[in-house]
Order: structure tokens, then sequence, then C-alpha cells
């Protein structure tokens, strides 16, 4: 049985969904602690808002204000069960759909309402990749 | 027989990149205005990017992952800001001043206004990034970029004192312009080194799936590529020196540039010149957008892959659309393309060391490179690029505004 580091090895990591596909980076940890039993990994987030706690209020208030000029509501923020992982290596592969992730709505809105209104924007008919 | 073509690719893949508005404009400026003396910071140049280039091809093959997504997971979110900010607007620029090369080449052409070329180059350049893939860029470009082998004919037609060009590989004080010598001294670097050759070339390494079994063809590629790019941008020195400095031309606009290869090969030098500014420029703005794209999509994981339809990657199509757009309006507004050309080499070079230290940190991670970690030969190395990043960074403003214009 391998060790990891959380800060070192888990923090930051590359999250793939169950298609195979990126779905952005660990962008903190949440440990769930109980009485009874030990601490535990339970939930990892992924989003703009997280990342921007991780870096300073500086940050969190120019996140607001972006967010604010481009009249998002949601909140832009996953919360991945822990249980969720399969797999540990160089990235970190979840049992989730990363069309379902609110991390992820500015990639499906900017695919569904922009790119593929873009001539040859669409994957072509029957190909798979 | 297939490590041969691979190889030959790479070397051809250096060969043809290397030249590109930065080392066009900064090398003629040197041989116009010290003839062959600048020849030794060219040298210097070269040998830093072949080890960088190298290094990052080594780290992508080795760990399946891209400098950009080792920055983010080994230094973390906070100190990833500073070089995505850093090579992010410093590559912007490098960007404009490239679709200002495809301009400029493309009103000597015609006879029309450089403004009115940028957002074409740009829309063009758009469209074959929406639809080609990551082969077709790279392979693509730089098999066409070899058009500028003609500054290596120009320079031979012209029978140079090449024992004086050799001579200048061994660094020399300037007789005159001392704060001019250093400033083109820091330009010529920030044109050869440039972040976004080694993040382009770091993910092309993934793109093509690299592993262990490609470090020769890295090495070979990095070493032989950029000796022969680094020599045809010698040549490029050679060819200003023995067509600007007697006649005392300073090159202070484009328009200048293309009497460089009219002296030597006549209307059909004119002709050649144009083509190649007008190629290599656009070779270098695909690489450019795509690397910006690149930076962004593995610094906050997104999915990314040219070899993905657009609708598959859609935040990293958009980011190359959006950089190719925001990159075409200073020359669209009027900027120099010259002044935009030198004023963002110099920022170049003084970006260096955000990327560049944690680069040696990284190819000295047991956890990250396994036994393929830096030798002493390329510890060393990088103590002194680090060591020249640092001095470059200091020197880089005030020397813009002393040796600037």
């Amino acid at each position: 049985m391998g060790r990891l580091c959380l800060v070192h090895d888990v923090l930051d990591a590359q999250l793939v969904d169950a298609r195979q596909r990126k779905i952005g980076r660990v962008d903190d940890l949440v440990l769930a602690v109980g009485e009874g039993h030990p601490p535990r990994v339970a939930v990892i987030l992924v989003g703009g808002p997280v990342r921007a706690e991780r870096i300073g209020r500086w940050m969190v208030r120019l996140a607001h204000v972006m967010r604010a000029l481009g009249r998002l509501r949601r909140k832009g923020v996953s919360r991945i069960e822990f249980e969720r992982v399969r797999c540990m290596g160089a990235t970190i592969q979840v049992e989730v759909d990363g069309d379902s992730l609110e991390s992820d709505h500015i990639e499906n809105w900017l695919a569904t309402s922009v790119v593929r209104r873009i001539p040859f924007g669409r994957r072509a008919a029957g190909a798979h990749t | 027989m297939k490590k041969w073509g691979e190889l030959a690719l790479g070397v051809v893949t250096c060969i043809g990149g290397y030249l590109e508005i930065g080392s066009i404009a900064t090398a003629s400026q040197a041989g116009a205005e010290f003839g062959f003396q600048l020849v030794w910071v060219l040298a210097l140049g070269t040998v830093c990017l072949a080890f960088l280039l190298e290094m990052t091809g080594r780290l992508s093959a080795v760990s399946g992952r891209t400098f950009t997504d080792l920055l983010r997971e080994r230094f973390g979110v906070r100190f990833f800001l500073a070089p995505l900010i850093v090579v992010f607007v410093v590559s912007l620029l490098v960007l404009a001043a490239e679709i200002g090369g495809v301009s400029v080449a493309l009103q000597m052409a015609t006879g029309i206004g450089f403004r009115w070329w940028a957002i074409p180059t740009a829309l063009v350049a758009w469209v074959l990034l929406w639809r080609g893939t990551f082969g077709l860029v790279e392979q693509g470009t730089s098999m066409l970029g070899l058009v500028a082998l003609v500054f290596g004919v120009g320079a031979w037609a012209l029978h140079p004192q090449w024992s004086a060009v050799g001579a200048a590989l061994v660094p020399s004080a300037p007789g005159h312009d001392r704060a001019r010598y250093w400033y083109l001294a820091v330009s010529i670097l920030g044109a050869s080194v440039s972040p976004y050759l080694y993040l382009f070339y770091s993910a092309g390494a993934v793109e093509d799936h690299w592993t262990v079994e490609h470090l020769t063809v890295n090495r070979v590629s990095a070493a032989v590529g950029n000796l022969f790019g680094g020599l045809l941008a010698i040549t490029v020195i050679v060819v200003a020196a023995m067509v600007f400095a007697p006649r005392h031309i300073r090159v202070d606009g484009y328009e200048q540039l293309a009497l460089l290869l009219g002296s030597p090969l006549g209307r059909a030098g004119f002709a050649l010149f144009l083509a190649t500014l007008c190629i290599t420029c656009f070779g270098a703005t695909l690489e450019i957008a795509l690397a910006i794209a690149y930076m962004l999509a593995q610094g906050f994981g997104w999915q990314w892959s040219e070899n993905l339809p657009p609708d598959q990657d859609a935040r990293f199509s958009i980011s190359y659309t959006a950089v190719l757009l925001l990159a075409a309006l200073p020359i669209t507004l009027g900027a120099d393309p010259l002044a935009l050309t030198n004023i963002s080499m110099t920022l170049t070079a003084a970006s260096l060391p955000v990327t560049v230290v944690p680069l040696l940190v990284l190819m000295n991670d047991r956890a990250v490179m396994s036994r393929y970690v830096n030798g002493w030969i390329s510890n060393a190395t990088m103590v002194v690029i680090v060591g020249l990043a640092l001095a470059l960074f200091i020197a880089a403003l005030p020397l813009q505004l002393l040796g600037g214009s």
C-alpha cells in the first residue's frame, strides 16, 4: 500500500471523470471530523470561488466582481464525495459525469451555446475520439 | 525506421520554427549597428534554448504531464498565479508582434497598409486552429518555415569573412553606444528564449504521447535542431552586417528590412524575404495562440487537445480564439510593429526567472523525474541560465529606457 501526501500529491491534482475527460483540479479538500472515528477525507472541492479563497482575500473580491460582471448566478463549486475516487496516479479518476458538475457549467454552456453554433465547432457525426 | 522519421521531424521542427519576428528584427538591428559583434549573444541564447527544450521535453516524456501541469501541482495555486499572469501578458505581446510581422510582409507585397491585415491574419490562424490538428500546426508550419534557409543562401552569396564571424563568438565589449549594445543583447536573448517555446514543446510532447522511449529523439532534436536554427539566425546578423553596416543604415522600420536579401539575391531575394517574414511569423502566431490556451487549460485542469473537435474542449478553443482577437488589436489600432517587437522581446527576457527557476526545481525532483533527474552538466547550465535570467530581469527595464530608440 502506497503513501499519499494530501498537500503534495492530492491538492491541485488533475481530476478525470468516468468518460476520461479532464474536469478541473482538486482546488480544496474537506475533512470530516466526528466523534468516535478518526478524521477522514470526505469531499473534494472544485471551482473558481474555492480556488480564490486559497489565493487570498483580494482574489475573492476580484472573483466576486468578475462573477457580478458576467452575471453568473450559479455558485460554480462542485463537491465530489471522496468515495467516488476510483484511481489515484498522475491524475485522479472519479466516478462522476463531467456534464453534471456545477464547476463545469461554463464549459458546458460554451460548448452548447457558443462553440456548436460556429461552423465546424461540432464533433463530426459518427466520429469517436 | 519510425525513430528516424521522428528524429528528422524533430530536427526540422526546431529549424523551421526558429526564426520569427523577434529573431529577424533583433538580429538585423544587431548586424546593422554592430556588425558581427553580437553573434556571441545569439550563440548563448541558442545554447540556453536547447537546454531548456531538452529539459521540458524530458520532463513531459518521463512524467506524462506538461510543464504547466507540474507548475500547478508541485507549487500550488498561489505560486502558479505568478508564471500564469507573467507568461500570459508577455506571450500576448509577442503574439501581437508576430501578427504585426505577417501584416508588414503583406503590406510590402500588396501596398495595402499593415493595419488592415491584422484581423484577417488572426482569422486565418483561427480557422487553422479550429479545424486543424496538432500535427498539421506543428509540421505544416515548420516545413514551410524552411523557406528561412534563404538567409543562409544570402549570407553565402555575400562572401563574408567567415573567420571574423567565428571570432565574434567570443564576447567583446562595444566600442560605441554601450547602452544600445546591451539593449540589443537583451532583446536577442529575449527573442531566442521565449517561454511560449518550451510551454508549446512540453504540451506537444504530451499531445504526441511521448514516453521515456522518446528521450533520444528529444535530446537529438533539441541539440541538432537548435544548432541549425541558431546558425540560421546568425546568418541574419551576417547579411545585415554586410548589407546595412557599410552603408550606415539603421533599422528603424520594417521597410528597411525588405532590403536585406534584395542586395545579395536581387528581386527574387525581396520576394523570398517577404515569404520568410510572412510564413515564419504566421507559424509563430499559431504556436503562441496555442501555447497560451494550453497554459490556461492545463493550469485550471480543463479538457484540452488540439486534436479534439472544438466542442469537446470548449474553454480551450474559446481561449485561443479570444487570444488571437485580442492580439490583433494593437496592430489594427496602428501600433508600430517594430517598436512592439522590441518592447515584447525585452519583456520576454525580463520574464524568464519566473519559469526557469521552478523548472530547475522540477528537474531535480525525484518524485517527478525518478532516475531521469538532471545530471551535473544540465544543472550547471541551468544555474548559469538562472543567473543570466536574473541579470536580464534587473537590466531589461533600464536598458529599454536608455537604449530603446
